[in-house]
C-alpha cells in the first residue's frame, strides 16, 4: 500500500502536469508563456490559430511583434509593474499574420519559479464586444446630438458619416435625402463629398437603374452592390463607376415611422467588397439614427411653424384690441389733413395767390399724410403673415417703434414713459416683428397693471442695457402692485390670465419667441414697487 | 382776456383743447381763417389753469386727452355752473362713453376727422345762439 501509494504519488504530479499541459494546449482562450523581455516561450493551439502562425514561428517571436502597444522598450517598466501587482488585465490589440487587427483582453499573471521569472497570459478575443461597444458609442453620440436639438441637420448627418467611416475602413459614407419638391434624391451629407461628385449623381430619381441609393429609396430596402460593374442597378451609371473608381456601394433606405422613404445612407468603396455582419449592423444603426435625426428636425420645423402661426394669431388679436386706439391715432393726421386741405382750397382762390403760404400748407399736408402712412405701415407689418426673417436691428429702434404703436393707448391712460436707452447697443440679428410683438405685449400688460393707480402715479420704464455678460437686456417695469411672489413663473403658463378677455397666451408666446432667439424672458418684482419683465438676448445673435 | 379786437369790432373767442400738435395747429388756422380769435391749449389742465371760461364763446375740446379727459372737463365746468357752447371732438369708439353726465351742457358732437365746413357751421351756430 505504502509502495503503491508511493508510486501513485509519484505518478500523480506527472499526470497532473500532463493534464495541465493538455488543457492549456486545447483551451478555448489563447495562452502564452512569456519571458521578462517579452520573448514568447510557448503558445497554445488557440493562440496559433487565432494569430495565423505556427507554434514554431510564435516561439521565435516577441510579444512586441504581435502587439503594437507593447514594443520592446516598454518591457522593463512593465516588468516592474507586474512584479508589484502580480496580476493584471490589459485591453490591447493583436495583429495576425495577415494583418487583421484583433481586439483582445489579456490577463497576465507573474510567476517566479525557482528564481526564474515568467508571465503567463491568457488572451480573450473581444473584437465583437468592442465593435458592439463602438456601435453603442456611435449610437449614443449621435442620439445625444439629435436630442440636443441639432442646429443643422447636415452637421449631425456628417458626423454620423464620419463615425461610420471610422468603423468601416477605406469607405466613403454619404446621406442622400428625398427633395419633397420633386421627389428626387440629393446629397445632404458626406464628409468626402465634392461638388463634382454631387454633380454626377444629382438629381437622382429613385428607381431600379439609379444606382444603389436610387434603388434603395425606390424599393425601401437595402441595396448592397458588391461590384458596381456587373450590377443591373448601376448599368446606366458605368461612366461614373469608371470616373470615380467606385466599385462597391451599399445603400440602406432611411425610412420614417410610416415606412416612407426619407432618403438613403450609403457606404461606397474603391474595391469590390461585401459588408461583414458587423458592418451591416453599423449601416442599419446609421440609417436608423439618420431617420431619427431627420424626423426630429422635421417635427421641430412643424413645431416652429405652429409657433409662428400662434404668434401671428396673437399679433392679430393685439391689433384687434388696439384697433380703436389705432383708429383714433389714424384720425389725428386725417383731422389735421382735412383742415389744411380746406384752407388750401380757400387760399388758391385768393387773388393774388399767396404762393409761399400755399407751399407751406402743402408741406404740412404731406407731413400729415406721411404720418398716417407710417401708422398704417406699422400695423401692416404686424398683421402681415411672413416667414420669420432675421435682419440686423438695433433694439432701441424696436423699442421706439413699439411705443409709436402704443402711443395712443399710453396717452389715453395717462401713462408716463421713462425711456432709458443704452446708446451703445450693438445690432442683433432678430426678427424685429416678433421682438416688437414681445415688447407690445409687455408694455400693454404693464399699462393694465397700473390702471387702478391714480393717473399721476402711472409710470412705465423701458430700459435697454448691455449686461456684464455681454447680453442685451430690455426691461419693462411698472409701478403697479407687482406679481404674487409665489406665482412669478405661472404668468408664463399657457391660459394663465388675469384679464376678462384674452386667451392668456400672450406671455407664453413671448417666452417662446425669446427662446427661439436663444434668449430668455423673465418676470420679477421690482425692489420698490411693481413688476419688471426682462427680455435678454445673446450678444452674438 | 381781451375780447375786443384792435379794430374795435367784437371778435368771438374760440378755445381749442387738443393734445395733438398738428390737429391743434390745423384747427386753430381753420377757425382763425373764419374770423375768430383762437386760444389753444394742449390739455384740459392747461385750459382750467389758464383760461377765463366766462370769456370763452365756443369751446372745442377733444374727448380723448391725456390726464383729465374732455368729458371730465365738461363735467367740471358743469359742476361750477359754467354753461358755454361746446363742440366735443370724438372718435367713433368713444360715442358710448361720451353721453354720460353731459346732458345739461350745450354740446355738439363731431367725429374726427370732421368736415371743416361743418365745424365752422357749428361754431357759427353756437355763437349766434349765444348772441
Amino acid at each position: 500500500m505504502t509502495e503503491s501509494s508511493g508510486v501513485a504519488e509519484l505518478k500523480q504530479p506527472e499526470h497532473a502536469l500532463q493534464l495541465t499541459r493538455f488543457s492549456v494546449q486545447v483551451a478555448a482562450e489563447a495562452m502564452f508563456t512569456v519571458a521578462p523581455d517579452g520573448r514568447i516561450l510557448s503558445a497554445n493551439e488557440t493562440a496559433c490559430e487565432r494569430l495565423e502562425y505556427t507554434q514554431d514561428e510564435l516561439t521565435r517571436m516577441n510579444v512586441a511583434d504581435i502587439d503594437p502597444h507593447y514594443p520592446v522598450e516598454v518591457w522593463p517598466g512593465f516588468l516592474e509593474e507586474i512584479r508589484r501587482n502580480r496580476k493584471m488585465i490589459l485591453d490591447t490589440q493583436h495583429i495576425t499574420k495577415s494583418g487583421r487587427i484583433l481586439e483582445v483582453e489579456v490577463s497576465v499573471a507573474y510567476i517566479n519559479f525557482e528564481g526564474a521569472e515568467f508571465f503567463c497570459s491568457s488572451v480573450r478575443d473581444v473584437t465583437v464586444r468592442k465593435q458592439t461597444e463602438r456601435i453603442l458609442h456611435l449610437q449614443q453620440n449621435v442620439l445625444a446630438k439629435i436630442a440636443s436639438a441639432p442646429a443643422v441637420l447636415t452637421e449631425t448627418l456628417n458626423e454620423l458619416c464620419q463615425l461610420v467611416e471610422a468603423l468601416v475602413p477605406d469607405s466613403m459614407a454619404t446621406v442622400m435625402l428625398i427633395d419633397e419638391s420633386d421627389g428626387n434624391l440629393r446629397f445632404e451629407a458626406g464628409p468626402q463629398l465634392t461638388a463634382s461628385i454631387c454633380g454626377m449623381f444629382e438629381p437622382l430619381q429613385p428607381g431600379l437603374e439609379s444606382g444603389s441609393c436610387g434603388g434603395a429609396a425606390f424599393l425601401k430596402r437595402p441595396v448592397i452592390v458588391e461590384d458596381t460593374r456587373i450590377s443591373p442597378h448601376w448599368r446606366n451609371l458605368q461612366h461614373i463607376v469608371e470616373e470615380l473608381n467606385l466599385l462597391a456601394c451599399w445603400s440602406l433606405p432611411i425610412l420614417d415611422d410610416h415606412d416612407q422613404a426619407l432618403g438613403t445612407f450609403a457606404v461606397s468603396h474603391h474595391r469590390t467588397c461585401a459588408p461583414t455582419a458587423f458592418q451591416s449592423q453599423i449601416l442599419e444603426t446609421a440609417s436608423h439614427l439618420a431617420s431619427l435625426a431627420i424626423c426630429r428636425k422635421r417635427s421641430e420645423r412643424q413645431l416652429r411653424s405652429a409657433h409662428e402661426e400662434l404668434a401671428h394669431v396673437s399679433r392679430l388679436c393685439t391689433i384687434g384690441e388696439l384697433a380703436s386706439s389705432i383708429g383714433h391715432e389714424l384720425n389725428q393726421p386725417l383731422a389735421a389733413l382735412v383742415s389744411y386741405a380746406y384752407l388750401l382750397e380757400q387760399e388758391t382762390q385768393e387773388e393774388p395767390p399767396d404762393l409761399p403760404g400755399i407751399q407751406m400748407r402743402a408741406r404740412k399736408i404731406r407731413q400729415q399724410a406721411d404720418r398716417a402712412g407710417d401708422i398704417v405701415a406699422t400695423v401692416r407689418k404686424l398683421v402681415k403673415k411672413s416667414a420669420p426673417t432675421r435682419t440686423a436691428a438695433n433694439l432701441n429702434d424696436v423699442v421706439c417703434e413699439s411705443l409709436v404703436l402704443l402711443e395712443p393707448e399710453l396717452r389715453q391712460h395717462a401713462v408716463t414713459i421713462d425711456k432709458q436707452l443704452e446708446a451703445e447697443l450693438p445690432t442683433l440679428q432678430v426678427d424685429s416683428v416678433q421682438i416688437q410683438q414681445v415688447l407690445v405685449n409687455l408694455i400693454r400688460n404693464s399699462v393694465e397693471a397700473m390702471l387702478q393707480l391714480p393717473r399721476a402715479e402711472r409710470c412705465l420704464t423701458i430700459a435697454t442695457a448691455l449686461t456684464a455678460s455681454q447680453e442685451i437686456e430690455i426691461c419693462v417695469s411698472d409701478t403697479g402692485e407687482g406679481l404674487p411672489e409665489e406665482g412669478l413663473e405661472a404668468v408664463f403658463d399657457a391660459f394663465h390670465t388675469t384679464k376678462q378677455e384674452g386667451m392668456g397666451m400672450g406671455l407664453t408666446i413671448c417666452r417662446a419667441i425669446a427662446e427661439a432667439h436663444d434668449g430668455r424672458l423673465t418676470a420679477a418684482n421690482a425692489s420698490g414697487r411693481g413688476a419688471v419683465f426682462c427680455l435678454t438676448l445673446p450678444h452674438g445673435l | 382776456m381781451d375780447c375786443k379786437s384792435e379794430s374795435g369790432l367784437e371778435m368771438q373767442n374760440v378755445c381749442i383743447v387738443e393734445d395733438d400738435d398738428a390737429v391743434r395747429d390745423a384747427l386753430a388756422e381753420l377757425v382763425e381763417s373764419d374770423g375768430y380769435r383762437v386760444l389753444s391749449y394742449a390739455s384740459a389742465e392747461e385750459f382750467v389753469a389758464g383760461a377765463d371760461a366766462t370769456q370763452v364763446d365756443v369751446l372745442i375740446v377733444d374727448f380723448r386727452l391725456p390726464g383729465m379727459s374732455g368729458g371730465e372737463l365738461l363735467k367740471r365746468l358743469n359742476e361750477r355752473g359754467m354753461r358755454l357752447p361746446v363742440i366735443l371732438m370724438t372718435g367713433h369708439a368713444d360715442c358710448d362713453e361720451v353721453g354720460l353726465g353731459l346732458d345739461v351742457q350745450d354740446v355738439s358732437f363731431l367725429t374726427k376727422p370732421c368736415d371743416p365746413r361743418r365745424l365752422l357751421g357749428l361754431i357759427g351756430a353756437a355763437v349766434d345762439g349765444k348772441g
